[in-house]
Order: C-alpha cells, then structure tokens, then sequence
C-alpha cells in the first residue's frame, strides 16, 4: 500500500518505453523528464519535507555534472568512480555550507542559496582552464554497464527510468521513519520539533547534504547522456525551475514532485506548436495553476477525490 | 518527596519588562503544581525558560540533578521534560497519529539513511513506535481519529492531541499551559479528568492555567506570580486565603 504509486510509476514508464521505444516524446522527453522527477524529488526533501528553500541547487547539479566531465574526459577514470567522487565533493561541500546557511529562514535562507548558485556558475563560467569556460565541456564518453555501452536514447530511458524510481522510493521511505517525521515536524513547527526532542539543525543539515548528493548523482548522470555539459545547464534559472517544478506539484509530496517535474517537462514540447506564444501561454498556465490549485496539481488533485469519496460515504450513511 | 525540579533565582528581562524576576521554588515527584497570575504575570516565559525556548538571564535551573540552564531545547526534552503551547503547536502537515509517533523520536534511534533505505531496524522501529503512538491517542480518548488529518481537528481536540503528542515521549514532567483555555464547560471537566489521569500515572504535571475551579481543585500547591515576582506559594487553601493575591488577581478573576 505504502509504494502503490511507485508501481503505477513504473507500470507506465516501462509500459510506454516499451511500447513506443522510437516515439521522440518517450525516448527523447522522456529522459529528460525522468532527470527532472530525480531533481524535484530530491529537492523535495529539503523543500517539501523539511519545509525549507533552495534556489541553489543547480550549484549542486554543475558540481556533479563537471566532476564527471572532468575525470572522464582529461583523466579517464570510470564513469562511476567519477561520479562517486563528484557525490563525494558535494557532499563535502554541502556539509560545510549547511550548518551557517541553515540556520537562515525564509527570504534570508533564499537569498543565501541564491548566492551559492551564482557563485559556482560564475566560477564554471570564469575558470576556462578548468571548465572549458562559458564554451563547456564536450567529448564526454558514455557509460559503461559490465560490457553494455549506453548510448542509444531508449537504453537511457530505462536507466534514468530505473534511477528514478529509486529516488523515488527513498523518498517514500524516508517519509515513514524517524528522521522522516523529523523533517516534516519541523516543516509544521519548529518549536515544537525541537520541544519533542528533535535536533532541527542537525536534521536540515543532514537532509541539505542528502538532497545535494541526489541532485549531484543526476548531474553526473546528464554530462554522460548529453555527452557535454555547459554552464547554461546549471543556472540561476534552472535552480527557479527545479523549485517551480516541486511547489507546481504539490510541495511536500513525492509524486506531487513527478509530476510538476513531468508537466513542466511536456507542457513546452507541446507549446512550441503556438510559436510566439509560447512563453506567454507557459507563463499563464503556470500563473493559473498557482492561482487555482495554490497546494500544486498532484496535492490538489488528491485531496479533490478524498472530499468526492468522504461526502459520497456521508451521503450513503446518511440514507442508509 | 524529592525534588524533581529546582529553579533558584531565575530572572529573565525583555528589553525594559522584568517579565520573571528573582523567582525560586521546588517542584516535588508527583506533585501537581500550578502557577497562575493576571495576563503577562510571566507563566509562559518561566515555562519557556523550563524547556530552553529562552535562557534566563541569572540564576540556575536543576532538572533530575542535571543543570539545564543553559541546555538547548531539544536535550532538555531528552531528559524528560515535556509542554504544550498555549497558542498550539500542532504539526498541521500530519494527521493525528503521524504527530504522535513524531514524539516517539528519542525514545528510536535510526537514523537518515536507515530511514531512505528502509532498513530491518527501521521497519522494527515502526511496528512498536505505531503501538507507543495509538497507546497515547487511546489515553486522551482519540483513538478513533488516529488517521483524522489534523488541520480539520476542532480546538478541543487539538488541545488534546497536543497532550497525547507530549505524552508519547514518555516525560517525567509535562508543563501544560493553559489547556482549558477556549473549552467549555464539558471539555474542562473532561481536561480536568486527563489532567488528574496523566498525574496519576506517575508524570509530575505543572499547569497554567486562568480557570480558578480547575486550579483549586486539583493542585497540590500553587504558584501566584504577578509582574514577573513570586507573590505567594502555597497550598490551594493558602492561597486562595492571602490578601495580597486577593488584591492582585483572585479578586480581579472572581469579579
Ligand atoms: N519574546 C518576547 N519578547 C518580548 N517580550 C516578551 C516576550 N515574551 C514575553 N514577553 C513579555 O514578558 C511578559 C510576560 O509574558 P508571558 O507571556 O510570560 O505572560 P503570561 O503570564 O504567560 O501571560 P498570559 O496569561 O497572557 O499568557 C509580558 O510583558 C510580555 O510582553
Ligand atoms: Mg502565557
């Protein structure tokens, strides 16, 4: 019961990738969508559980996508011993910053985050020797799973398929355990949390470095998918919409991240088709949403069918 | 009788108000023992000053023999002292019995990432925090409304919840701040009896509270407090006798 919605998830993903295995909007969108279910379920659980704000966590994303770039391409270390040390660096990182941002709220703890996200593309964009500069990195090779070279679009469908229902169903997990509740305590009221017993700094802190970690394991993921990393990947503007994705979908609930991460993946695939309104449509659909659905899509939604169901066994009792 | 809580010269200031100033007494094993006073007397900051929300500015507080006056909030309520809010502090995110079993967090140890990967330990944990949690809706009566989300929860019962809440961490103190306030007449006499029900298995209670009937019959001892300074501690019959607290607040709270 508890992991019923990561077998839909799954039911559909594997159906549609084996259904429709040469579909551009499966084999193509797809992939991308799933990197976007990874981050906004990640990012989730700083913001939706812990009730937090980063508008930094494209930082994170750079520092594993370049890691990865890095030591594959001028040090031909394996792919997963690269992605490992870049886990390992943002953990690090993350570790250090959290305790001093952390104890921010609000506007405050928005605005230090910001500040992590620019200082690092400024450093991707400034440190050419390093990181190719505003140019980027290509050449990437693909990874290697026993002698399997993953480079056809579907192959990757299935791995970031599988990736993402793995974060997923840490999430799931983490919700219904000790540091789970920890987090969404201190979401509903801090007082309160630390009055029970919880350590709140400590618990932000490890949760930060956890969403980090996630988020820098998908940066590494992409370099080798894309085969080039630039810094127009990791920007202010993808730290915005990892947020939009997680508060469009419902903040606080793992599959409200899927699909704000989904929408906001197909939505302008299918906008292109209106042209020059495409900006302007995808800018009053999302306003529209946050304006009638203001606890996201997926949350609203849910809680739409539990009133139609309560009200329906109220009327049948009533009658009865 | 021991005392389980020693508080000795404890002031504390907010800007220029002596919200508590110079205030020492003793709080025995098993005692009921409540502090009342007219609006802004300082009950609720002594309570914050129990539980860490706030330092006191002199003076020292001892709990079990341990000092904590300078202990930070969560490690003192490691060491068994529990409150509710005057002004609630439900976890409105949750339902009724996701707030209890959060209270269950000292009394479990997994940790981040046990709990992301759902180790044999943490499915244990589960299992018995899930007993610990509805054994303490059951002692406030809502054993029904476990699964109830909490943001559609009455006042009255989230006065209770939030008791059922402090309960779950097993204290062996529990400071209540003003649980009756905004209840009527059935709800107090039912508060009353939680009240008398929670002292009586073994947790020692302290209680603010403004419903006089309530405080004088259940306390053992009381508490006036008025502008922040200990105007007299005595037994119910003490109390309600002294002139001086007649003049401050009991004849205030009965006119
Ligand atoms: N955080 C704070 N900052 C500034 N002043 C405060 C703070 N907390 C309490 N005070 C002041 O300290 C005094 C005592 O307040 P306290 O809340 O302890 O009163 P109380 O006895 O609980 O009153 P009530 O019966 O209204 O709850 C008041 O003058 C109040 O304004
Ligand atoms: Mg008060």
């Amino acid at each position: 019961m508890r992991l019923v919605g990561l077998y839909i998830f799954l039911a559909v993903t594997i159906g549609l990738g084996l259904l429709f295995p040469d579909n551009y909007y499966v084999s193509v969108v797809g992939s991308t969508a799933f990197f976007h279910i990874i981050l906004a379920v990640a990012l989730n659980l700083f913001m939706g559980y812990a009730g937090q704000i980063s508008l930094g966590h494209a930082a994170f994303f750079g520092i594993g996508a370049y890691t990865s770039a890095i030591l594959t391409t001028r040090f031909n270390l394996n792919p997963f011993v690269a992605m490992s040390a870049g886990a390992m660096l943002t953990g690090a990182l993350s570790t250090l910053l959290a305790r001093p941002i952390l104890k921010l709220k609000g506007h405050y703890l928005a605005m230090a985050t910001l500040g992590l996200g620019i200082i690092v593309h400024i450093f991707l964009v400034q440190e050419e020797w390093l990181t190719g500069g505003p140019d980027g990195l290509s050449g990437i090779p693909p990874i290697k799973i026993a002698s399997l070279v993953v480079d056809t679009d579907i192959q990757w469908y299935f791995i970031l398929c599988a990736v993402s229902a793995m974060t997923i169903w840490i999430s799931l997990n983490l919700m219904d355990s000790r540091m789970g509740r920890a987090l969404r305590a201190i979401h509903g009221s801090e007082i309160a949390a630390e009055v029970l017993g919880i350590d709140t700094a400590s618990a932000k802190a490890q949760v930060f470095v956890l969403s980090a970690v996630l988020t820098s394991i998908a940066g590494s993921l992409f370099v080798h998918q894309q085969a080039f990393i630039s810094p127009d990947s990791c920007s202010f503007a993808f730290s915005v919409e990892l947020v939009t994705m997680v508060v469009l979908g419902g903040l606080g609930s793992t599959f409200g991240a899927v699909f704000g991460a989904a929408i906001l993946t197909f939505l302008p695939e299918f906008l292109v088709h209106f042209e020059e309104l495409e900006v302007l449509l995808y800018g009053a659909i999302l306003m529209c949403i946050m304006i009638f659905l203001p606890k996201g899509v997926f949350v609203s939604a849910v809680d739409g069918v539990m009133h139609l169901f309560q009200r329906r066994c109220v009327r049948d009792v009533g009658s009865s | 009788m021991s005392a389980l809580l020693e508080v000795n010269s404890v002031s504390r200031r907010f800007g220029g108000v002596e919200a508590l100033k110079d205030i020492t007494f003793s709080v025995h094993g098993g005692e009921i023992f409540s502090i009342i006073g007219p609006n802004g007397a300082g009950k609720t900051t002594l309570f914050n000053l129990l539980t860490g929300v706030f330092y006191a500015d002199e003076g020292s507080i001892l709990f079990n023999s341990h000092d904590i006056t300078r202990k930070r909030t969560f490690e003192i309520a490691r060491l068994g002292i529990q409150r509710t809010f005057q002004n609630l502090q439900i976890f409105l995110n949750m339902n009724c019995i996701e707030n209890v079993k959060t209270a269950c967090h000292t009394r479990i140890s997994s940790g981040m990432i046990s709990g992301c990967l759902r180790l044999k330990k943490v499915i244990q944990e589960e299992r018995i925090v899930e007993k610990w949690a509805m054994e303490a809706l059951d002692f406030v009566g809502m054993k029904d409304l476990a699964l109830a989300p909490s943001d559609t929860l009455p006042y009255g019962l989230l006065k209770r919840l939030e008791i059922a809440r402090a309960l779950a961490a097993k204290p062996s103190l529990i400071l209540l701040d003003e649980p009756a306030a905004g209840l009527n007449d059935t709800e107090t006499l039912e508060m009353r009896h939680l009240i008398e029900s929670i002292s009586r298995s073994g947790i020692t209670v302290m209680l603010v509270e403004h419903n006089m009937s309530l405080v004088m019959e259940i306390s053992h001892r009381i508490m006036v407090l008025n502008y922040g300074q200990c105007l007299k501690l005595g037994t119910p019959t003490e109390v309600q006798k002294d002139p001086e607290v007649i003049a401050a607040y009991l004849g205030e709270a009965a006119g």
